[in-house]
């Protein structure tokens, strides 16, 4: 169904969505003893980025022009079906966990081919990577969701995330302890956050996200920037209503609840990106298959 | 009916004019392609009648070979395949005209048209045959020219083989079939399919019979480890009978497992469906894995016949377990989805086949390491490619997207149930498909990313020019077919339920809500679909509005400071896929030659890898030579005195007197 009124769940992550970048900074920055960067910096990143001219390769066609703008849009449309805490999602209907999935693989799918567009071998490893993780947390983050439509007894991600209360954690805690586990594992790895890779760094050893971008520029690049917040958005957005499942019947303090909770998200990974290093490559895989079991022992748990 | 029985004699007649017509060939292919495109409008008009207002009609011909008469029986099953097979066969021969115009130095043209309406006359009366008698002669015709077709370049060793491979293959699955037929005949005393399913053949050993159904229909359909065949037929074959061949003859092996769920349903074990199910699941895991290790483009889309295989039995085997279990949702979500995947794979298949076409027809190329930039210099064949890779990986808007979600979602029904093996399944299918539908979206990234885009890699792609019209033609039809089908999907499935009442025996308003809500989900993703359509040009427009003003520069790829990039240094598909090679070198077993550099200043160093059939080497090989080494043993029955084997034949004959008596 579409619920015209909950317009604004989809308005406050185009909004708020980058301010997560910004706190994780701010958290790196203050754990290393730095002062760091404003925390509205990503805005401003963007704001510049959309103000300048553009250089295109000569290798690129139009698959190059259109790749970023396509993933951005598959990206927003995936905010349509993520219910904001006690706003339940702009569109939700039965198996709508599957569209998600697919519209962040579509918007994967014209990054990887606008970064081979180039013709350069970075961006091809960086690719090459990018797609083999993603492969492996696909099993991953379908097995949590679906886990949690058990719990929830639902199809669609606002009724699932509806059904899900505080005393749910009382007789399903241990499932809803991995689920959030798996949902996390799968949060860093495709936002390309430490300990898979490094956003900080687009050359030699940790090249996967950053590295497939190294040729946009200009407003190419703000559409990328933003939307990598809005899917750092998302990410958080499954897990939030997971761990802080509090219903007050007031509709504000539960959006103020939500939205507390989705910088604590930014503060975890902030915390976590300031005390680990990043994994070995050959590692990664093993963090991935790690999930995966994470959400079928889950499932199996939800039995006991 | 009538209509079909026109289609059929007007393909019939077109030969003799072929055969008259054989020295002028783009005479022969244009009347080839005009009699199957009339005759295919006539049979897809009248299929679609049958399936959207659930008709059935039967036509019955005197015959006296085994059989008093011969039926032949159009239900809404039967016409939903017709509708593909029509569709996709003539696009192909359209596509032939221009494709065939190339000289070959095999079979004369005339005779591959002639081949290619046989096979698709006998892929029509395989799905029409209502008997027995009628359906196995058919399949046999199916195999037989369809095996001409294979080895059409003969003077070439690999075609040979492969025809080889793939004529024994047929056959070996073809006597199951047999088996299968005898049995059920001698049970019933008819050969007529309507009686079987009319009265089911119910027997101790409907389990046995089951599985002799799976595996030689299976063995047509190319599910793990029976699809030993295709990854060498369909390279081997010219390019549009490739995609007739994996887009829908393939499928006949889908249809004639539906049709046997007829004769054996309703009242069904348990265990068929978690064996389908999981047999699903090793195709399509297996299936994707080898084709990501393939440099072959050809050989690649053959696996993913495998992988998209796995995923239509993945729905068929829901659709089982709900039969089995009685829960409704799950039947009509499960045949649905399979039948869904079946339409949609043979249109994105079919595609993705003509566009490798292209690019051989333009090229002469079919290693992907070797190709490169081709977009620029065949503009049209790489949008339908990529149009065939997106759906083939199932993302929205294209049509690869229904079909997987109606499996998906019959994945979360069956989470949501009750019953704890329901439950496993569920959990198990969507993990799969999940990983199933990442792999091959790595894989079509794999694809579309080394042939199209980048720089050139040889020579011949440097100079490729986009393909003659009737092959774009054909390849631009079906690329927006599968645009067309994946926003409109809520349309598309009415053509569905009365084929799936067909396969479960279940009464229309049994599923009709599962109907609605499905139909619902399907309106929701079309307007989501069409808004990231909307919203992309949308942004164009914005992003285009801005930069107009700023004079955008072309610059060469950043190089980290390289002074002078070649072709050479991009990322190749070996390097893109080695990842994947890696994690599952225990299922691949890739092998590398590797010279490395040597010394001072290196002369020549070079790097090749090949990924051979696991279950060509590890099962059949093996197996076969130790079936060789037995028969060897009784070779000295052998030795070419005619008195002897004469006095065989006579002892033989003796001893079957003094048996009778």
């Amino acid at each position: 169904m579409i619920n015209l009124e909950s317009i604004i769940s989809v308005l406050i992550p185009l909004v708020t969505a980058p301010l997560l970048l910004g706190i994780i900074n701010r958290v790196k920055a203050t754990i290393a003893g730095r002062e760091g960067q404003p925390i509205l910096q990503p805005y401003y990143d963007i704001w510049k980025l959309l103000r300048k001219s553009a250089v295109y390769s000569k290798t690129t066609s139009w698959i190059f022009r259109l790749g970023s703008l396509i993933s951005l849009a598959a990206i927003i449309l995936g905010l349509t079906l993520i219910p904001a805490g006690p706003i339940p999602a702009l569109i939700g209907f039965k198996g709508d966990i599957f569209l998600l999935v697919y519209l962040i693989g579509l918007a994967r799918f014209m990054t990887v081919i606008s970064a081979l567009d180039t013709g350069s071998s970075f961006e091809g490893m960086g690719s090459s990577r990018e797609v083999f993780f993603s492969a492996l947390s696909e099993p991953a983050i379908l097995l949590a969701l679906l886990a949690l439509a058990k719990i929830g007894d639902a199809y669609s991600l606002s009724a699932i995330f509806a059904n899900i209360s505080a005393e749910t954690w009382f007789y399903k805690g241990a499932s809803l302890a991995l689920i959030i586990g798996a949902l996390f594992v799968i949060l860093l790895s495709e936002n390309s956050r430490i300990p898979v890779d490094d956003p900080n760094t687009h050359l030699e050893l940790t090249m996967i996200h950053e590295v497939m971008v190294l040729d946009h520029s200009g407003p190419d690049f703000a559409a990328i920037t933003y939307g990598s917040a809005l899917k750092l958005w998302i990410n958080s957005a499954l897990i939030v209503p997971v761990l802080l499942p509090i219903h007050t019947n007031n509709l504000s303090t539960d959006i103020l609840l939500w939205i507390c909770g989705m910088f604590l998200i930014a503060m975890v990974i902030g915390l976590i990106e300031s005390s680990m290093a990043r994994l070995r490559l050959t590692v990664v895989p093993q963090f991935l298959v790690g999930a995966t079991v994470l959400a079928a022992t889950a499932i199996i748990l939800i039995y006991i | 009916m009538k209509q079909l029985l026109i289609a059929t004699s007007i393909w019939f007649f077109t030969i003799p004019l072929l055969l008259i017509f054989r020295k002028r060939e783009r005479l022969c292919g244009i009347l080839a392609a005009a009699g199957i495109l009339m005759g295919s409008v006539l049979s897809i008009s009248s299929s679609l009648n049958i399936v959207l207002s659930n008709l059935v009609e039967t036509i019955t011909f005197k015959w006296s070979f085994i059989i008093e008469s011969a039926t032949l029986k159009l239900d809404p099953l039967a016409a939903f395949f017709i509708i593909p097979i029509c569709l996709l066969c003539s696009l192909a021969a359209i596509y032939g005209i221009g494709y065939e115009s190339k000289s070959n130095h095999g079979l004369p043209q005339y005779l591959s048209w002639i081949m290619f309406i046989l096979l698709l006359m006998s892929m029509f009366f395989v799905i029409i045959a209502d008997n027995g008698i009628v359906f196995l002669i058919s399949w046999e015709i199916m195999a037989v020219s369809s095996f001409f077709l294979v080895i059409r370049d003969y003077t070439e060793q690999s075609a040979q083989d492969a025809g080889w491979l793939y004529l024994i293959a047929t056959h070996l699955g073809t006597i199951f079939l047999i088996i299968l037929f005898l049995y059920a005949a001698v049970q019933t005393g008819s050969f007529s399919f309507s009686l079987w399913a009319k009265n089911g053949l119910k027997t101790p050993s409907s389990s046995l019979l089951f599985l002799f159904a799976v595996i030689g229909f299976g063995t047509k359909a190319g599910f793990f480890p029976l699809h030993v065949w295709l990854p060498e037929a369909h390279p081997a074959a010219p390019s549009h009978i490739s995609a007739v061949m994996s887009g829908v003859m393939i499928k006949t092996g889908i249809y004639g497992l539906m049709r046997t769920l007829t004769w054996l349903g309703p009242v069904i074990p348990h265990w068929w469906g978690v064996f389908i199910i999981f047999a699903g699941i090793i195709s399509g895991v297996v299936g994707v894995l080898f084709a990501l290790a393939q440099h072959d483009l050809k050989r690649l889309l053959a696996y993913h016949s495998v992988e998209n295989i796995g995923i239509i039995s993945i729905g068929l085997g829901v659709g089982i377990i709900g039969m089995s279990y009685s829960i409704n949702s799950l039947t009509f979500l499960g045949f649905t989805g399979a039948l869904l995947h079946t339409l949609n794979h043979s249109i994105f298949k079919g595609l993705l086949f003509l566009g490798a076409g292209s690019i051989l027809h333009s090229t002469g190329e079919r290693n992907i390491d070797k190709m490169g930039g081709l977009l620029k210099r065949m503009p049209l064949t790489g949008a339908a490619f990529l149009v065939g890779s997106m759906a083939i990986v199932g993302l929205p808007p294209f049509n690869g997207f229904i079909s997987e979600l109606a499996i998906f979602i019959s994945g979360v029904n069956c989470v949501l149930s009750n019953n704890i093996t329901v439950v496993l399944c569920g959990a198990s299918l969507v993990a799969g498909l999940a990983l199933i539908g990442g792999l091959a979206a790595a894989c079509f990234d794999k694809a579309f990313g080394i042939i199209f885009v980048g720089e050139p890699r040889s020579e011949k792609c440097l100079l490729a020019k986009e393909s003659p019209l009737p092959m774009v033609f054909s390849m631009l039809i079906l690329a927006a077919l599968c645009l067309l089908i994946g926003l409109s999907g809520f349309l598309v499935i009415s053509i569905i339920p009365s084929a799936v009442q067909t396969i479960s025996g279940m009464r229309a308003e049994e599923f009709l809500p599962y109907q609605n809500q499905f139909k619902h989900t399907l309106i929701l993703v079309s307007a989501i679909g069409g808004a990231v359509i909307l919203l992309s040009a949308l942004f164009c427009i914005v992003r285009n509005g801005l930069l107009s003003k700023r004079s955008p520069s072309t610059a060469p790829t950043w190089d980290c400071g390289y002074i002078k990039p070649t072709a050479k240094m991009q990322y190749t598909a070996s390097s893109f896929a080695q990842p994947f090679l890696e994690l599952f070198k225990f299922l691949l077993r890739t092998k590398s030659h590797i010279k490395l550099p040597e010394r001072l200043f290196p002369k020549k160093a070079s790097f090749h890898s090949e990924t051979p059939d696991i279950a060509h080497t590890e099962l059949y090989r093996p197996l076969f030579s130790n079936v060789n080494e037995t028969l060897a043993r009784f070779k000295f029955f052998q030795h070419g005195y005619i008195q002897l084997y004469i006095l065989y034949i006579a002892l033989a004959l003796i001893a079957l007197i003094v048996w009778k008596f």
